[in-house]
C-alpha cells in the first residue's frame, strides 16, 4: 500500500518534543471555575442551577438546547457563585455558569454498563447524555453524528488522532496512555453499525511509537486496525483524513457520512467509552500548553471550566512575557487578547510565544507565484479567491468554489507575499452562509 | 501580565519565504552567468549590467516617489527586470541603451498596469523587443569575447567556431571564383561590398542586434565589420588571398552583407527589412584573430563575430562545446548554457521556479527540433538539436523569462500549457521564420495568453465532481 496522504498540504515546524515525552499531569482547577453554555455546534445549553445551588462533580448543571446540542456538567464540587455573560476563546460573549469550587470532589455515582446489554439506542442515549461533543475543536455533538440516516452505509469510523497541528501532543499523550480506552471507545462506537464497518485508528508518521502501542492494543480484536499516515498538515482534518485513509472526497455539501465515514477525535472516543462503559459525563479533557513561553511544556488533565490563567499558574507561569498567546495550535488557533477564558470540551491546548512570529510580517501585491494553490488541500486558488473577496463578489466567490474553503491556512502559511488569503476567503464564507441563511426565512 | 497581547488571525506561523527572498535567490541564480558575461566581454559590460540594474530600481522608486505610491523598490523585483535586462543587451552597447530598456520595462510595462504582479508581460522581455525595435543596429551589434571557460590564446573561439562552420558556409555560400555580388534590399538599404583578392567576407548582424562577422579562412584570415549606430550598419571585410569573410545583418532594421568573393569578385550584402541599414564588407590581412569594430557613438571598439544562431539556421554546425560553455558572441548573459543551466537548477532545487515551464519548453522545442533537423535529413540531427537549444536566448529564456511568476499561469497544468505554447512558437520561430530568434518573442506571445490559460486550467475543487462543475 502506497503512502496513507492527500494533495497539498504544509509542513509548518511541529515543536512536538517539547511536550510529547512527558507523562499527562493532574491539575488543580482553581477556586472558580467557568462553564460555558456554548460550547459545542447547536444550540446553546441551559442552565439548570440557580445561585446559590450546591453541586455535585458530575451533576447536569446545563441541558440540551435542542436535538443539535449538547449538556454541560459539573467537573467540581461547589456552590453556583453566578449565572452571567463570559467571553469566550474568540472574544464573543456566552452564558456561563460560575461555580466555586469547595475542593472536595464530592462526585455524584456514575452508573456503569456492560456494552453486551446495551442496545444501538441505549448506547446512543448514553452517548447524548453524557454531553459528548467533538473535541478535535468542532464540539459536533456525537450522538447526533453518530446516528446518521442510513448507518448501513458506514463502512469506516475513522479515529482520528493525527493531530497535525504543530505544538499539540495531548492526543499522542493518549494514545501512549490510554489506548485501551481508546479500543473500548471503538469498539462501543464500532456496535452502531453493520458488521461490514470497521475502525481505522489513524495516526500521522511523526508518532510510530504510539501506532506500534495501538497495535499491541488491538491485536486479537476484530474490526479494528491501525492506519499510518504521512505528517503533513492539515492531515487531521476531516476531508483531508477521509482522503488519504479511504480515497474518497467529501465537499463542503457533504457529510462524511455520505462517504460511508465516521470521523472522531481520540479524545472523543475515550469520551464515548466512558460515557457508555463508565457512565460518566464529559468532565474533563487532556489539554497542551507548549511554546517557547512556557516553563514547562506539558500536557495536563484538566476539568473542563478551569480558566486558562489558572492553567498557566500550574505550570509555573512564563520566561517572559509572552507577546503572543494562542487557544489552539498555531495554524488554526485564535489569538487570545484575554487569558480569562475557560477551558471547553472542544479547546485542547494553549501555545504561547514570546515573540509573535507574524508581529511584523508585512503584507505585499500577489506576485502570482501559486505557491496557494500547491498547498491548497482543496484544490481552490486562493490568491483569485482574495481578489474576488475584495471585490465583494458573492455570486463568483461561490462558483470558484470559495465555499469549499475549509480554513487551514495553508495558502496564507504559504504566500511569500503574506498576503491574508485565508482570513479573508473565511470571512466571505461567512457572509455566504449568512445570506443563504437570511434568504432561506 | 504587564504587557498586552498580540491579536492577528491565524495562522500564526508563516513559512520562510519571502518576495524579497524570491527575487534575491532569482539574482543569486543569475550571478554565474552575469560574472561570465563580466569577465568574458569586459568591464563595459559590467557597467552595462551595473546601468540597466540600477536604472529599473531608480525607476521604480522615482515612479512611486512621483505617484505617492508605497516604496517597494525592496522587494528586489525591479533588480531582477534591471538585470535580465542588462543580460539581454549586447556586450559593447552603449550605457544609455539599457538605461531606456529599464526605465520603460518599469515605469511603462509594470507601473502603469498597477505594480508589481499587475504587469502582463514580463518586463524584461517586453523592454527587450521595445529595443531591438529602437535600436534595432546596436542591439544587433555583437561581439566576442575572450572565451574565459576554454582558454584562448590565439585565435578567438569565434575563429574557431567559424572554422568549423566552415563547410557549412561554403556550400550555401557558393563560393567561387568571379561571383557577383548581389543585393537584397527591402528597404531603402544600401550595401556596399568591397574585396580584395581571393577572399570572401561575410559580416552578419542578427535579430537582437547581432553584428557577426564570420571569418572563413583558409590560412590566416580577419575580417572586419563596421556597424555603425541606429540602423546603420556597416561591415567592411578585407581578406588575404585564400580568405573569405561573410557580413550579414539581418532582421528589423538590421542590414545583411554577404561578402563571398574569390580573386577579383564581388560581395554580396543582404539586407533584409528595415531602412537605413548600410553594409560593406573589407578583408583584412591580419594573422590575428577577427576584428570587427562595432562604432557605438563613435565611442567603443569591439571583436564582433557571428552568432551560433546564424549557421544553425542554415542548418550548419557550431561547435557544441563552445556553446555549451559560452564562448560564443551574444548577450552578455545569454552564452553560457552551462552556467545558466546552473542557475536555473539551483532555483528549480530551492522550488522558487516551477520545474514544469523549463522542462516541458526546452522537451518540446527540442522533439520539435530533432523531428524538423532529421526531416531536413541533416547529418547529425541529435547534434543539431544540442546546438539549438544551447545557442541564442533559448536557456535563459526557458529558466529565468517564461518562468517569471507574474506573467505566466498559476496553476500547474497551465504551466505545462503555458510551457508547451513557447516550445512551439519558438519551434516556429527559428526554424521556418525569418529571424534567427524566437524565444522573446514567442514567450511575450505567451504571457498574453496567461489568463486565458488560468482560465482554462482552473482546478476543480476537492470533492466536486467534473459533472456537476460543468453544470
Amino acid at each position: 500500500m502506497g503512502v496513507l496522504t492527500f494533495r497539498g498540504g504544509v509542513h509548518p515546524y511541529e515543536g512536538k518534543e517539547l511536550s510529547s515525552k512527558k507523562p499527562i499531569e493532574k491539575l488543580d482547577p482553581g477556586p472558580e471555575l467557568v462553564y460555558l453554555m456554548s460550547q459545542h455546534i447547536g444550540a446553546p445549553a441551559k442552565p439548570v442551577v440557580a445561585v446559590g445551588d450546591r453541586v455535585l462533580r458530575g451533576q447536569m448543571i446545563g441541558e440540551a438546547g435542542g436535538f443539535v446540542s449538547a449538556p454541560v456538567y459539573a467537573s467540581v464540587s461547589g456552590t453556583v457563585k453566578e449565572i452571567g455573560t463570559r467571553k469566550t476563546a474568540t472574544g464573543a460573549p456566552a452564558t456561563a455558569v460560575i461555580i466555586e469550587n469547595d475542593q472536595k470532589y464530592e462526585s455524584v455515582s456514575f452508573e456503569g454498563a456492560k456494552l453486551e446489554n446495551l442496545s444501538r439506542e441505549e448506547i446512543l442515549e448514553r452517548i447524548r447524555k453524557a454531553g459528548v461533543v467533538g473535541m478535535g475543536g468542532a464540539g459536533f455533538p456525537t450522538a447526533v453524528k453518530l446516528a446518521p440516516k442510513d448507518p448501513s452505509v458506514i463502512d469506516h469510523i475513522l479515529v482520528n488522532a493525527s493531530e497535525c497541528e504543530p505544538y499539540l501532543t495531548s492526543d499522542y499523550r493518549c494514545l501512549m496512555e490510554e489506548p485501551e480506552k481508546i479500543a473500548a471507545g471503538l469498539e462501543v462506537i464500532l456496535k452502531l453499525f453493520g458488521p461490514s464497518c470497521e475502525g481505522v485508528i489513524c495516526i500521522e508518521d511523526n508518532k510510530l511509537d504510539a501506532a506500534e502501542v495501538m497495535r499491541n492494543t488491538i491485536s486479537g480484536k476484530s474490526r479494528m486496525r491501525v492506519a499510518v499516515t504521512k505528517t503533513k498538515y492539515p492531515e487531521g482534518a476531516e476531508r483531508s483524513l477521509i482522503k488519504a485513509v479511504t480515497g474518497r472526497e467529501v465537499n463542503s455539501s457533504m457529510l462524511p457520512a455520505d462517504a460511508g465515514c465516521v470521523v472522531d477525535n481520540v479524545q472523543t472516543v475515550i469520551a464515548v467509552y466512558e460515557a457508555v462503559i463508565e457512565g460518566k459525563p464529559l468532565m474533563e479533557r487532556v489539554f497542551t500548553i507548549s511554546g517557547d513561553a512556557p516553563k514547562d511544556p506539558k500536557n495536563f488533565r484538566v476539568p473542563v471550566g478551569t480558566p486558562y490563567t489558572r492553567i498557566i499558574e500550574a505550570d509555573g507561569g512564563f520566561l517572559g512575557n509572552p507577546e503572543k498567546v494562542i487557544s489552539g495550535g498555531p495554524m488554526m488557533g485564535f489569538a487570545l487578547a484575554d487569558l480569562d477564558v475557560p477551558v471547553t470540551k472542544t479547546s485542547g491546548a494553549l501555545t504561547c510565544f514570546l515573540h509573535d512570529p507574524v508581529k511584523n510580517l508585512e503584507s505585499g501585491p500577489c506576485i502570482r507565484c501559486g505557491k496557494c494553490i500547491e498547498v491548497c488541500p482543496q484544490r481552490l486558488v486562493p490568491c483569485r479567491l482574495l481578489d474576488i473577496v475584495l471585490h465583494g463578489d458573492m455570486q463568483r466567490f461561490q462558483d470558484e468554489y470559495g465555499m469549499e474553503c475549509v480554513a487551514c491556512g495553508c495558502c496564507s502559511y504559504n504566500c511569500p507575499a503574506k498576503r491574508p488569503l485565508a482570513v479573508n476567503i473565511n470571512a466571505m464564507r461567512g457572509k455566504v452562509l449568512a445570506e443563504r441563511k437570511k434568504n432561506r426565512k | 501580565m504587564g504587557e498586552k497581547l498580540l491579536v492577528s488571525p491565524s495562522p500564526h506561523v508563516r513559512a520562510k519565504g519571502k518576495t524579497s527572498l524570491i527575487m534575491l535567490l532569482v539574482i543569486v541564480a543569475l550571478l554565474p552567468s552575469c560574472v561570465y558575461g563580466v569577465l568574458n566581454f569586459g568591464m563595459h559590460a559590467l557597467l552595462i549590467l551595473v546601468l540597466s540594474t540600477g536604472s529599473a530600481g531608480a525607476a521604480e522608486l522615482v515612479y512611486e516617489l512621483v505617484m505617492k505610491k508605497k516604496i517597494t523598490v525592496t522587494d528586489g523585483s525591479a533588480a531582477v527586470t534591471g538585470l535580465l535586462i542588462g543580460m539581454n543587451m549586447p556586450p559593447m552597447i552603449a550605457w544609455w541603451i539599457p538605461v531606456i530598456g529599464s526605465v520603460f520595462a518599469i515605469v511603462v510595462v509594470k507601473q502603469l498596469f498597477g505594480g508589481l504582479g499587475r504587469n502582463f508581460m514580463n518586463p524584461a522581455l517586453a523592454a527587450r523587443c521595445f529595443l531591438v525595435l529602437a535600436f534595432s543596429a546596436q542591439m544587433t551589434a555583437f561581439t566576442t569575447g575572450t572565451g574565459v571557460l576554454s582558454q584562448v590564446t590565439e585565435p578567438t573561439v569565434t575563429a574557431e567556431a567559424a572554422a568549423e562552420a566552415d563547410a557549412g558556409a561554403n556550400e550555401t555560400a557558393g563560393t567561387d571564383a568571379d561571383s557577383t555580388a548581389t543585393a537584397w534590399t527591402e528597404a531603402q538599404t544600401e550595401a556596399a561590398a568591397k574585396t580584395d583578392a581571393d577572399s570572401a567576407a561575410t559580416a552578419e548582424t542578427e535579430e537582437k542586434g547581432k553584428a557577426a562577422a564570420d571569418a572563413k579562412t583558409d590560412a590566416d584570415s580577419a575580417a572586419t565589420a563596421e556597424t555603425e549606430e541606429k540602423g546603420k550598419a556597416a561591415a567592411a571585410a578585407k581578406t588575404d588571398a585564400d580568405s573569405a569573410a561573410t557580413a550579414e545583418t539581418e532582421e528589423k532594421g538590421k542590414a545583411a552583407a554577404v561578402a563571398k568573393t574569390d580573386a577579383d569578385s564581388t560581395a554580396t550584402a543582404e539586407t533584409e527589412e528595415t531602412a537605413d541599414a548600410a553594409s560593406g564588407a573589407t578583408a583584412e590581412t591580419e594573422a590575428a584573430a577577427p576584428k570587427t569594430e562595432t562604432r557605438d557613438s563613435g565611442k567603443l571598439d569591439a571583436v564582433s563575430t557571428a552568432t551560433p544562431l546564424k549557421y544553425l539556421k542554415k542548418g550548419q554546425s557550431f561547435d557544441l562545446k563552445a556553446l555549451f560553455l559560452g564562448n560564443t558572441p551574444g548577450t552578455i548573459g545569454e552564452t553560457s548554457a552551462l552556467l545558466l543551466l546552473i542557475g536555473g537548477i539551483f532555483l528549480m532545487l530551492l522550488g522558487v521556479i516551477d520545474w514544469r515551464i523549463p522542462v516541458f519548453y526546452i522537451g518540446s522545442f527540442g522533439v520539435l527540433v530533432l523531428i524538423t533537423a532529421a526531416a531536413r535529413g541533416y547529418d547529425a540531427p541529435l547534434q543539431y538539436m544540442l546546438q539549438e537549444l544551447f545557442a541564442g536566448g533559448l536557456m535563459m529564456g526557458a529558466f529565468f523569462m517564461a518562468t517569471d511568476y507574474v506573467s505566466s499561469p498559476y496553476t500547474k497544468s497551465g504551466r505545462i500549457l503555458f510551457a508547451l505554447i513557447i516550445g512551439v512558437m519558438t519551434w516556429l520561430y527559428r526554424m521556418f521564420g525569418m529571424y534567427k530568434e524566437g524565444v522573446s518573442n514567442a514567450i511575450i506571445l505567451a504571457n498574453c495568453l496567461t489568463p486565458l490559460i488560468d482560465r482554462l486550467t482552473r482546478p476543480v475543487a476537492f470533492g466536486i465532481r467534473k459533472k456537476e462543475a460543468s453544470s
